[in-house]
């Protein structure tokens, strides 16, 4: 049931990531969506979980619209682990530990991809508008935990309560 | 427990190990994607068309919402520009007249002899603008009732009323106006006066008997009157007809001022022309 819903929740945030946010460029930069959930969904439910998370939103992502399959699973995989490993200690139930981990996870992760994809033989233009672009992205990432944050911390109680549920009555 | 954490970590490092592989096999060139790759992108390609739609659809309007006010503010600025524009063309077009006239002006009070005093017509007559015109010179500048005014086309009229600044000019083609003239060709002594009948011609009376007149004759002023200097064009015959049951005749004169069109204008400043 959980891995069902959030499988769901990974391809709508690509669907969106690819459609709306396309044309909702800030300073030519585009948010990273798949990455807002992987760190929020760490961050809420622990490393290990946000590492499967990570994994299965980076595969979903591989297979959707990349070209290296499985570079963004690690990736990604790697990202919710180090959101719900490194905020474990910290007072989660506000907006600056949440948004201030998406900036470092979208800047993390994408550059973790791009130093992927060199070691896989892929010429890479290491320039200052890639910095700019990784950079404007985490912030604008940020932007969007900063508005969904409580309502994905809501639904993923839901999600959580409703998979129990299911779980006992089998 | 020992021996499932450790059947644990080496799950994870072959689970590694294929990940690397299946990173590595991917990024060579492919001919083809696989079908997992492809098929997830086909199932999810109607959505995404849908959403690419609504989101077109969204865009769309807000850039012509934007375009909207761009447009009308674009409007309001090109519009206060075309009366900026349209201001100047008519300045332009006024100056460009002013110098025309200064121009030949110019040549003219330098071919001449007389004193001349050169004036911008300032006012009509707004009952019958033809007959009277108010000049920007007066008394103050040494004009006096009875000059003669002029341009460098030809007579103009007499002024008829002095103020301090301003004079009123009675036009040469007012039926009030009569002033000796002359036929270019032969010489023979003509009265020239307004054409009641004919407004903005004049009408030619014979002084002489032998007088002969045919059209396209040039007339003349004859510098008889004192008034008008000798030898002012005043207009080109256009038609002759008989007159005093045809004893007599007279003729129809085109003024060569073009009086619709009064700017400026010369008063002789001379008392009496001799």
């Amino acid at each position: 049931m959980k891995i069902t819903a959030m499988v769901l929740f990974f391809l709508l945030a690509m669907l969106l990531q690819t459609t709306v946010f396309s044309a909702l460029p800030i300073l030519g930069s585009y948010p990273d969506l798949v990455t807002v959930l992987v760190v929020n969904l760490g961050i809420l439910n622990g490393r290990l979980e946000g590492a499967w998370l990570g994994f299965v939103a980076g595969l979903l992502r591989d297979l959707l619209v990349g070209r290296f399959v499985g570079l963004n699973a690690v990736v990604l995989a790697l990202v919710g682990f180090t959101a719900g490993a490194a905020t474990r200690p910290l007072y989660r139930d506000n907006y600056v530990v949440p948004c201030f981990f998406t900036v470092l996870g979208t800047w993390l992760g994408r550059s973790l991809v791009l130093v992927g994809m060199v070691l896989f033989g892929k010429a890479v233009p290491w320039n200052l508008q890639i910095v700019r672009f990784i950079g404007i992205s985490g912030l604008y990432s940020a932007m969007i935990t900063l508005i969904i944050y409580r309502w994905l911390a809501r639904l993923n109680e839901h999600i959580i309560y409703w998979d129990e549920v299911v779980r006992r009555t089998r | 427990m020992q021996q499932l954490w450790r059947w644990r970590k080496v799950l994870i490092v072959i689970g590694i190990l294929v990940l690397v592989g299946l990173i590595y096999n991917t990024s060579q060139p492919r001919e083809r994607l696989s079908l997992i790759e492809s098929g997830l992108r086909d199932v999810l390609s109607p959505l995404q068309f849908a959403l690419t739609r609504v989101t077109q659809g969204v865009v769309g309007v807000v850039e012509a919402l934007k375009d909207v006010r761009t447009l009308r503010q674009r409007n309001a600025y090109l519009e206060g520009k075309v009366v900026e524009l349209q201001t100047l063309v008519y300045q332009l077009s006024e100056l460009k007249r002013e110098n025309e006239f200064l121009r030949e002006a110019l040549e003219f009070k330098t071919s001449t002899t007389y004193d001349l005093l050169a004036a911008e017509v300032i006012g009509r007559n707004p009952v019958d603008w033809l007959s009277t015109v108010t000049i920007n010179k007066g008394r103050s500048h040494g004009v006096e009732k009875g000059m003669a005014v002029i341009t460098g086309t030809g007579v103009v009229g007499i002024v008829e009323d002095v103020t301090q600044f301003t004079s009123t000019i009675l036009l040469a083609i007012d039926p009030r106006s009569a002033i000796g003239g002359m036929v270019s060709e032969s010489g023979d002594p003509v009265l020239v006066e307004g054409d009641a009948d004919n407004p903005g011609f004049f009408v030619l009376t014979p002084l002489d008997r032998d007088t002969v007149v045919e059209p396209g004759d040039v007339v003349l002023t004859s510098g008889l009157s004192r008034l008008f200097p000798k030898r002012i064009p005043i207009g080109e015959v256009v038609a002759v007809q008989p007159a005093n049951y045809n004893l007599s005749f007279e003729a129809v004169v085109r003024p060569f001022v073009d009086f619709a069109h009064l700017s400026y204008v010369f008063v002789v400043l001379q008392d009496e022309i001799l």
